[in-house]
């Protein structure tokens, strides 16, 4: 049985997809603050590290990393539907059939209470 | 708190303090300007303890090997015994070719190494430490091929304050002796498979140096596509090597050349008035999205910004290539 991120295409999934995803929140003024940083090459790295989280692969987030990292944004419901959209709408934009984008939509949503420090 | 030892002497680190801050505050006197690990000039040699990666991220292999970090990179959490780099220490010694005028305010340097000295290779676009008879040093970019000419030329900009401009323009002579680090920066050509991609060529001021020296070696690999270089400055006055570089544009197909600035009162005919940043959006076409090579060069603020329009209209991320020239930091005044 091969997990979520083989069956998406591993790390050149995630080199596909990160150019959309990055594109696609700092596109969107809701949430473009959190990510527009002058140092570009380190967002991207924050911005894989994510999306290999979210298809399932090798990361070493932790819940407490999670929260820590979202503490002081403040952050709300409509923030974490906005970047939640946008993962969904990048993996669509690639045409990942519909069972794995609901997979890693599922993983996505398992870090809502951290993200938020719910 | 854990201490830094220089030459026989101990420093006691604040919390979170770099050693370049420690030293500074302890009226050391290290070479540095960028204060974000990005120019090289505040290069230190760790003797005994250990450092995070992060402090040599960015280094030469050969230069990690050595035990060498950046000083404002490099937080330790446990005593370190550290060594300047002498002058001479992982540099190679130089000697000053030419030092010819481009422009009112812009140098060529033309450095050879002395006949003795191993040194390294290079690629145009890179930069490279120079460091000054006084200690002084600062980061240029390469505008040449080394291994055609037999020297390396760097653009020097003149600034009021800068101590290592003041003395390249007022005392530095050619004959005269100077010392080489490097090289650092991936800006430069790279095509392994002999594509035929379109490259635009972007900066202001002297980031045309490390854009010459690119648009010149893929002229000479033969490169197929299309190469745009668009120069932009305030005035004319800011501009140079205009005239070659119109001559290259008409002599060569597929290269196109533009001068562009803010205001045009001396109504100088080869430059024309337009926003480079406009300019360069409008000079990439979607087809190309894929494939597209950009190079960003000069002030900082014009290249994160023109960096993020660029991918935004659709450039691939990893076909960007920067080279930010972040100068020294405001010092507090004594």
């Amino acid at each position: 049985m091969s997990s979520v991120f083989e069956k998406i295409g591993g790390a050149a999934a995630v080199d596909a997809a990160v150019d959309i995803f990055y594109r696609r929140v700092l596109s969107d003024p809701l949430i473009n603050k959190f990510f527009d940083s002058v140092d570009m090459d380190r967002q991207i790295g924050k911005q894989k590290a994510f999306l290999t989280m979210a298809f399932g692969g090798p990361n070493s987030y932790t819940g407490a990393d999670m929260r820590s990292a979202h503490k002081h944004m403040k952050l709300t419901e409509a923030h974490f539907s906005a970047v939640a959209g946008h993962l969904q709408g990048t993996l669509e934009e690639l045409n990942v059939p519909a069972d794995l984008v609901g997979e890693v939509m599922t993983i996505a949503a398992s870090t809502h209470d951290d993200v938020l420090n719910l | 708190m854990p201490k830094i030892s220089l030459d026989d002497k101990q420093y006691s680190l604040d919390a979170d303090e770099t050693v370049l801050d420690c030293l500074l505050r302890n009226e050391q006197d290290i070479s540095y300007a960028c204060r974000s690990g990005v120019c090289q000039s505040c290069l230190v040699k760790v003797t005994h303890g250990t450092v995070d990666e992060k402090a040599s991220a960015g280094l030469k292999e050969t230069l990690r090997a050595d035990g060498y970090v950046l000083a404002c990179q490099c937080v330790p959490d446990n005593d370190l015994t550290i060594a300047m780099p002498g002058a001479d220490a992982a540099a190679v010694e130089v000697t000053i070719l030419s030092k010819t005028p481009l422009s009112s305010s812009v140098m060529c340097l033309r450095l050879v190494p002395v006949a003795s000295a191993e040194f390294f290779t290079s690629r145009p676009g890179q930069y490279l430490s120079l460091i000054n008879p006084a200690g002084v040093a600062r980061s240029y970019s390469i505008a040449n091929d080394f291994d055609a000419d037999g020297f390396w030329e760097v653009h020097v900009a003149s600034t009021s304050h800068g101590l290592f401009t003041q003395w390249l323009f007022n005392e530095a002579a050619a004959g005269m002796t100077l010392h080489v680090r490097g090289p650092a920066g991936d800006c430069f050509y790279v095509n392994k498979d002999n594509e035929d991609f379109p490259i635009l060529l972007v900066g202001t001021g002297t980031g045309l140096a490390p854009l010459y020296g690119i648009l010149n070696t893929a002229l000479r690999s033969g490169h197929q596509g299309p190469v745009t270089l668009l120069h932009g400055g305030l005035n004319p006055t800011r501009l140079y090597l205009m005239d070659e570089l119109k001559q290259l544009s008409t002599e060569k197909s597929g290269v196109s050349y533009k001068a562009l600035v803010l205001s045009n009162d001396e109504g100088d005919g080869r430059v024309e008035v337009g926003d480079l940043t406009q300019v360069a959006l409008e000079s990439i076409r979607p087809e190309d999205f894929s494939r597209q090579r950009v190079y960003l060069c000069g002030a900082p603020d014009f290249v994160n910004t023109m960096r993020r329009s660029i991918f935004l209209k659709g450039v691939k991320s990893s076909n960007i290539f920067c080279d930010a020239f972040v100068t020294r930091a405001p010092v507090l005044a004594a």
